[in-house]
């Protein structure tokens, strides 16, 4: 019996429609997901980190199933829940069937069902190999194994895990809304964990709580290399094994309990039904006559009635209160992540607040818009009153404006109550002053107009949709499809409903950046909106004839004249709009989108190629006069470059890349002797690029100079083409606002790209010892330094700023002008910068009596951090002039600027945008879990006045990190001398070691030592830092700095030829000696893994010896590996020629476990040499150790340093004998 | 005046109703008919939910099918199913129902609305959420509905259907106070209801009008051909293969049957001396008249 009712319940589920439309959707998905490159999860693919690799299939098949949150509650719904639905109960629940078989039967089937769909995605996947557009490189061999892993301990476990906790649900109050609310709030806790999700988290804690078995993969692989990541399936034994026991223990304990109080029979309603009074008499049925009014105040009063009753019905209703709720939770664990968890987190100001709870209620705003939307559009015909309803003489009209009013409604409420909600925690965490006007105008801006699009849409969706249900599903696909739209081939913002209405992006300083695209985006689809509303007038449902076959028979008796004028309205304003967009977009300018302009990059790598190296001459001064109309939003820059021919021949070509992309807007580009080509066969295609081909005749001889004059003129924003120059706040560099000599090479780097379009491997930085490569420094090939001189001026009430020190400051012409000149030459990069900016003045006097202002130019309610960063501007030139020797510029600016999350530094000027350092929370100076970002950004800056700015790289291999490296080592030294080793560690920890071993993990190229990496992140900054502390802890700070003193001495301002890497290591091997020449050389010149383990047996013991001190005896296991530059695969150094295993190890004793002060507060911290993998190590201690650290300051570059800790077991410390 | 001309109306190959037409004036009139005759297509489309495929139907020569806006300005419906919107209560339903039917005036319309409540005996329960009232009070509840705004017209489709007895007679008793200046349409299959209350029926089979008249001339129409007897079950078969018969009833062991014949149609038939409307019903249904 039980069988036949299982085999009835899977065929009775797979007849469904929907069950074969989600296995067809979920198939393709899949198929999208390895085929093509359309969807991409993150999850690397590519020739490194292959597509069907172990983890790759885990990750994407674990993501897969957790789409089974969606379709899985409809299944338990149509599964569990039929007969309610279908108002059978009453009848199969009083045939003989056991209930036992009954529920088994059923729940089993949609837990199979479940099953079968996300099994069909993973059927998707695997076909997708096999698609035209699939990447060949990106896959491996196909290794069932693999494939099998993950089915089993994603889908399997999922889809039980799944369908248990809905049919939980289902079961025990059989409410279709709660079993779809609990769909989004499982979403929701995913979501909420995977922010979580960083190394600050506790990882057992993440394991438990994520039900889904991802957080745990991600714990586990988290610095898998991709080797490691192809070939290796996630161990069961850990917390990725402890994940899938706990929740299929979970998922079959739930089911057993729903399968034991699945009840048969009605459910019992809770409200008594009314007991007919027997006593009463009828009177008779008459009525005052009143007579009705069907005027326009009649139509008020409908419309209002309508409102309040579609709004309040849905404020009420458990699934809002749910969704409002699971909103919360998540902006509270928003705010707890944010504020508490991040180690450099942001003052909680009303920007930042607002943009948090909105984001944090954004979710919760779609999927109310998709439900409710639903629920509004279909409620008299959920509740069966239409009839009622649709034979009074209200009009469609108000029916429809008041159904999609009381959605807007809602949404609005949502919006108010994020920020009601903002605000209270922006003042419970106090500090900043609450701003409303930022609230609302975010909450409407950046969130409330487009929720309210996207609701208006769902209800146009809604009226021509044959079922409600069916309705919520293609209005959700739909939202979601957008999110994805922009991929496609031929993607146009004018198809992609709802782009453009955001008003951009929010800065306290400057406002909105978006609003002139926003008010002509806003009226072309304002207009569709309104054919949409006024369609779906003419369309409503109304009576019981209501397909849509027979609404459009009726269509032409609904126009009438208002609707009919709407509807002309509307219609004008998108096509009209539409069209102006299409004109802005495509005729003024050649809009392109993302795989239209990947194709011009090749193209113009193909075309300029051949051009790109030929002999260019140097800059050697610059004369800028630069005016901007920051009211205006525009702005005019005038400027002469001398320039020389520094080569041995005479140059006949000289290529200029415009400072504008409007050819009419260059003014003038004028050479001395040189005449602008433009006759040239590829003239033409040149031009397009942006280049102009300027021929000197007769040549420019070796060793001339001559002259080149330039005007360009910046337009205000445009729709489609915005400005750079902002009301308040512009900051612009010289390659923004001035012509550039040769041709740059931005080129695709991207492996897989370069690989699709058939390009060739990207070309490789020189090699350190190329003679010839050492002419050029990192900025340009066109410049060394130069001397500079700019005049500025710009509104009245802003401060003009370029490097340079101030020579005068004026008014002409109604503007504010400054002229500045820089007292030493300059690098070819710098700034200019306008704002209405208050001053933070000091002096600065250094050791040898020099003499400077620091100046902080910042918006006036920025003044959080002010001091702080300047306290650590002072203290690093303090330290980096004694460090590296002197400052070479007249003065320090620091000038704030908006939207951005960067600091970027001049020859003596810092932009530093509002979101780091200003806003920035510093924390407790005395916390060493906080990090002072205000402090240390504002010491890595001013270190690359050194370094970047005094000596200027080569552009060769390993070029980066002679700028960010050094620079990191120099900002770490001094945040370390302001503020202690627990803090410094704490950045280390934080930017550094975690940077390094992830970035490492998704770098799409091989990795190569530090010295030959060419321009990546986690190695110029991450790997150098980490590489510098352990310098300085193992051969002492004073050494390792001294041989950077060495090398600005040797290189600063010295001009070609520039330093590489090979100079920075030699100055660190000449400092260090032989003693550490290994250590400097795996630092370097390998890419070097240590691995320092306790020993399984007999780990550590501690005994009392008789003089009252204590013994500890240890066995741990050393061991360094070197990662192969070719093939990624490491090996020990014991099978590796020509290295040898010398280690200078320390160890760490402590009487508290470390772990939360990162490996400090030791009681002792001892070093030893070892030469050996197994080590036996005595130590004698005046004081009794509970925990032992291996490398406590993680000087060595060592993936796990969890295992790295021993507690010695109170038990075994007994004295030996 | 409603006047209802050569009205047809298909669903896919079905024939709900074909070349129906009548004219209706001020009173009680009801339309009799099995179930699936087409009364509440007739219904619906007289209460301007749907439109009839062909024909036509006026109210004091104004189009409605065309305009059906301007009937339901004068237009009561009580649907032969309806729910209610969960937790709202009697007299909020009823507020927010004449509000829609046009009664803005707060003050007037909270009298209607109370009047109509103490009307259908339902004063008491005004706060309680109609969605918890049983059958009979919500159809109560729905005559209060469809008499808000003091309609010209009163449709009520198959109103009784599954009230108990007692709650049948009132919700009848209710309907025959309603007003005798309305037109009142009442769909029904119960003869019953129609012979109690309606001094103008008509009668629908198979999406047809079939006779039209008083209940009285209907059966003025057999009086003289209808004979009963009680004849043995085993005989019904028999006697239904010679003669028309209009009904069985079983009584205590054997069968009453009614037969309509211009002559005894057997012996120990009996002339009925007064038919009953439901004789007269089934007669014309059957088209034997």
């Amino acid at each position: 019996m039980l069988r036949k009712l299982l085999a009835f319940e899977v065929s009775l589920q797979t007849k469904q429609v929907g069950f074969w439309i989600t296995c067809l959707i979920l198939c393709f998905f899949g198929f999208l997901l390895t085929g093509t490159d359309i969807i991409s999860t993150g999850s690397e693919g590519g020739e490194r980190v292959k597509l069907n690799g172990a983890i790759s299939l885990a990750e994407n098949i674990g993501l897969l199933s957790l789409l089974s949150l969606f379709f899985g509650a409809v299944f338990t719904v149509t599964g569990v829940m039929r007969d309610e639905n279908h108002k059978f109960l009453e009848i199969i629940h009083a045939t003989p069937i056991k209930t036992f078989d009954m529920a088994f039967s059923r729940m089993s089937g949609v837990a199979i069902v479940t099953f079968l769909c996300i099994l069909a995605g993973v059927i998707g996947m695997a076909a997708g190999q096999f698609s035209p557009w699939a990447d060949k490189e990106a896959f491996g061999p196909f290794i069932p194994g693999h494939w099998l892993y993950s089915i089993v301990f994603y889908v399997g476990i999922n889809a039980l895990l799944v369908s248990s906790i809905y049919m939980f649900i289902a079961a025990l109050t059989r409410n279709k809304a709660l079993v779809y609310v609990s769909a989004v709030g499982l979403f929701m806790l995913y979501n909420a964990v995977g922010i979580f999700l960083g190394e600050n988290s506790p990882d057992l804690t993440m394991t438990l709580a994520e039900p889904f078995g991802l957080a745990p993969l991600s714990i586990v692989t988290e610095f898998w290399t991709p080797l490691e990541k192809n070939t290796q399936n996630v161990p069961l034994i850990g917390y990725f094994g402890l994940n899938r026991l706990v929740y299929s223990v979970f998922a079959v304990g739930l089911f057993i309990v729903t399968l034991a109080r699945y009840k048969r029979g009605m459910v019992q309603n809770k409200t008594k039904r009314k007991k007919a009074e027997k006593d009463a008499e009828t009177q008779p049925l008459l009525v005052t006559t009143l007579t009705p009014d069907h005027s326009a105040r009649a139509d008020l009063a409908g419309f209002t009635a309508r409102t309040k009753l579609e709004y309040m019905a849905i404020i009420k209703s458990v699934p809002f209160i749910i969704l409002s709720c699971l909103a919360l939770a998540l902006f509270i664990s928003n705010i707890y992540f944010a504020i508490e968890f991040t180690p450099d987190a942001t003052l909680p100001t009303s920007a930042f607040m607002s943009n948090l709870v909105l984001g944090s209620f954004g979710l919760s705003m779609l999927i109310i818009s998709v439900f409710f939307g639903g629920d509004i559009m279909w409620r008299e015909r959920t509740v069966n009153i239409h009839e009622i309803l649709d034979a009074t003489p209200v009009k469609n009209t108000t029916l429809t404006a008041s159904k999609w009013t009381a959605l807007g409604a809602v949404i609005l409420t949502l919006i108010v109550l994020g920020v009601v909600c903002g605000v209270a925690a922006q003042l419970l965490l106090g500090g900043t002053d609450v701003h409303l006007g930022t609230y609302l105008r975010i909450g409407i801006g950046s969130f409330g107009i487009i929720m309210l699009v996207n609701a208006a849409l769902v209800m146009f969706l809604q009226n021509f949709m044959p079922g409600r249900v069916i309705g919520m599903l293609v209005a959700g696909g739909f939202i979601v499809g957008l999110a994805f739209i922009s991929m496609l081939p031929f993607y146009h913002p004018l198809f992609d409903f709802g782009s453009g209405t955001t008003m951009g992006a929010y800065s306290e300083i400057n406002g909105f950046n978006g609003l002139t695209n926003f008010s002509s985006w806003m009226t072309y689809w304002g207009g569709l909106l309104l054919l949409f509303f006024v369609s779906s007038i003419w369309l409503w449902r109304r009576g019981t004839e209501t397909s849509l076959r027979s609404r459009l028979r009726g269509l032409r008796a609904q126009f009438g004249p208002a609707t009919g004028a709407l509807a002309a309205l509307g219609l004008a304003s998108f096509i009209s709009f539409g069209g102006l967009i299409y004109k802005r977009y495509n005729v003024d300018q050649d809009y392109r989108n993302s795989k239209a302009a990947e194709k011009r990059i090749v193209a113009f790598e193909k075309m300029v190629l051949p051009l790109a190296d030929i002999n260019t001459p140097k800059i050697r001064s610059v004369e800028a006069d630069v005016n901007f109309k920051p009211s205006k939003q525009s702005a005019v820059v005038k400027g002469r470059y001398v320039m020389e021919n520094w080569h041995d021949t005479p140059i006949e070509t000289l290529y200029v890349k415009l400072a504008s992309d409007h050819p009419e807007d260059n003014r003038l580009v004028e050479i001395d002797g040189a005449v602008h080509d433009t006759q040239s066969k590829d003239i033409e295609q040149l031009e397009d690029y942006g280049y102009r081909r300027y021929t000197f005749s007769p040549p420019l001889a070796p060793g001339a100079t001559t002259q080149m004059r330039f005007e360009t003129y910046f337009h205000p924003p445009r729709l489609g083409d915005g400005s750079s120059i902002l009301k308040n706040g512009t900051f612009v560099n010289n390659s923004d606002v001035m012509p550039f000599l040769g041709i740059a090479k931005n080129f695709l780097s991207d492996p897989d790209k370069r690989r699709k379009f058939d390009l060739g491997e990207r070309e490789r930085a020189p090699a350190r010892t190329d003679e010839a490569a050492r002419q050029y420094q990192f900025f340009d090939r066109s410049s060394d330094y130069v001397d500079f001189q700019a005049r500025m001026c710009t509104d009245i009430g802003q401060i003009a700023i370029a490097p340079g020190t101030l020579i005068k400051t004026y008014e002409e012409n109604g503007q504010a002008c400054r002229d500045y000149k820089s007292n030493v030459p300059i690098a070819n990069f710098f700034s200019f910068v306008s704002q209405d900016f208050t001053e933070e003045r000091d002096i600065w006097t250094g050791e040898n009596g020099q003499s400077l202002p620091i100046v902080i130019y910042y918006h006036a309610s920025h003044n959080y951090n002010v001091d702080l960063m300047m306290a650590a501007a002072k203290k690093s030139m303090d330290v980096f002039t004694q460090t590296y020797g002197p400052y070479h510029y007249e003065q320090v600016r620091i000038m704030e600027f908006p939207y951005r999350s960067f600091a970027q530094s001049f020859a003596g000027t810092i932009p530093f945008s509002e979101n780091i350092g200003f806003v920035q929370n510093p924390g407790d100076p005395e916390d060493p879990e906080s990090v002072d970002l205000a402090t240390y950004v504002t010491m890595h800056e001013i270190g690359h006045q050194w370094f970047g700015h005094q000596i200027m790289p080569a552009y060769t291999k390993g070029f980066n990190v002679l700028s960010e490296g050094l620079t990191e080592n120099a900002a770490m030294t001094a945040y370390e001398q302001e503020l202690g080793w627990g803090k410094a560690r704490r950045i280390l920890k934080q930017r550094s070691i975690q940077g390094y071993l992830t970035g490492r993990t998704s770098d799409k190229e091989n990795e190569v030592s530090l010295a030959t990496v060419e321009n990546k992140g986690y190695m110029d900054y991450n790997k150098a830092n980490w590489v510098f502390w352990g310098l300085r802890k193992t051969v002492g700070a004073d050494i390792i700095n001294g041989a950077m003193k060495n090398l600005v001495d040797e290189f600063g301002y010295s001009g070609p030829p520039y330093p590489t890497s090979l100079d920075v290591v030699r100055h660190l091997t000449q400092a260090v000696g032989p003693e550490y020449a290994q250590l400097v050389s795996d630092y370097w010149d390998r890419i070097t893994l240590w691995k320092l383990e306790f020993a399984e047996e007999a780990p550590a013991a501690v005994s009392e010896t008789e003089d009252g001190r204590f013994e500890v005896v240890l066995n741990i296991t050393v061991d360094k590996r070197v990662t192969s530059e070719e093939d990624g695969k490491d090996a020990s150094v014991q099978d590796i020629d020509g290295v040898t295993l010398d280690e200078l190890i320390e160890i760490g004793f402590y009487a508290e476990d470390p772990t939360e002060a990162l490996g400090g507060g030791w009681i002792a911290k001892e070093r030893v040499r070892v030469s050996d993998v197994e080590n036996t190590l005595t130590f004698t201690l005046s004081e009794r150790p509970t925990h032992i650290l291996l490398d406590p300051q993680r000087l060595l570059i060592e993936r796990n340093h969890k295992d790295n800790l021993h507690e010695i077991d109170a038990d075994l410390a007994e004295p030996a004998n | 005046m409603l006047s209802i001309k050569n009205i047809s109306k298909s669903f896919g190959d079905v024939k709900a109703l074909e070349n129906v037409s009548f004219d209706l004036g001020p009173g009680l009139f009801g339309l009799l008919g099995p179930n699936g005759a087409g009364k509440s297509t007739l219904m619906r489309t007289l209460a301007t939910l749907q439109k009839p495929d062909t024909g036509s139907i006026s109210f004091n020569g104004e189009d409605i099918v065309a305009n059906p806006d301007n009937v339901r300005r004068t237009l009561g419906y009580l649907p032969q199913d309806f729910g209610v919107y969960p937790r709202m209560s009697a007299e909020a339903l009823l507020n927010h129902i004449g509000i829609l039917k046009g009664l803005h005036n707060k003050k007037d319309r909270m009298a209607q609305v109370h009047q109509l409540l103490h009307n259908v005996n339902l004063f008491k329960f005004k706060t309680a959420s109609v969605a918890t009232f049983s059958g009979g009070m919500r159809q109560r509840f729905g005559v209060a509905q469809a008499m808000l705004g003091d309609p010209k017209i009163l449709i009520v489709d198959e109103p009784t259907a599954g009230l108990d007895p007692f709650e049948r007679q009132r919700f009848l008793d209710l309907l025959s106070e309603a007003g005798e200046e309305k037109i009142i349409i009442l769909s029904t299959h119960i003869v019953e209801d129609v012979r109690d209350l309606c001094p103008d029926m008509a009668i629908l089979g198979e999406g047809q009008l079939v006779a039209r008249g008083a209940p009285e001339a209907l059966i003025d129409k057999i009086r003289g051909k209808v004979w009963r007897k009680k004849v043995d079950k085993a005989d019904v078969q028999s006697m239904k293969d010679t003669h028309i018969v209009l009904s069985t009833r079983l009584l205590m062991g054997g069968v009453i049957m009614t037969i309509l014949s211009d002559n005894r149609p057997a012996p120990g038939f009996e002339l009925a001396p007064e038919p009953v409307l439901e004789d007269a019903y089934f007669a014309h249904l059957y088209r034997h008249v």
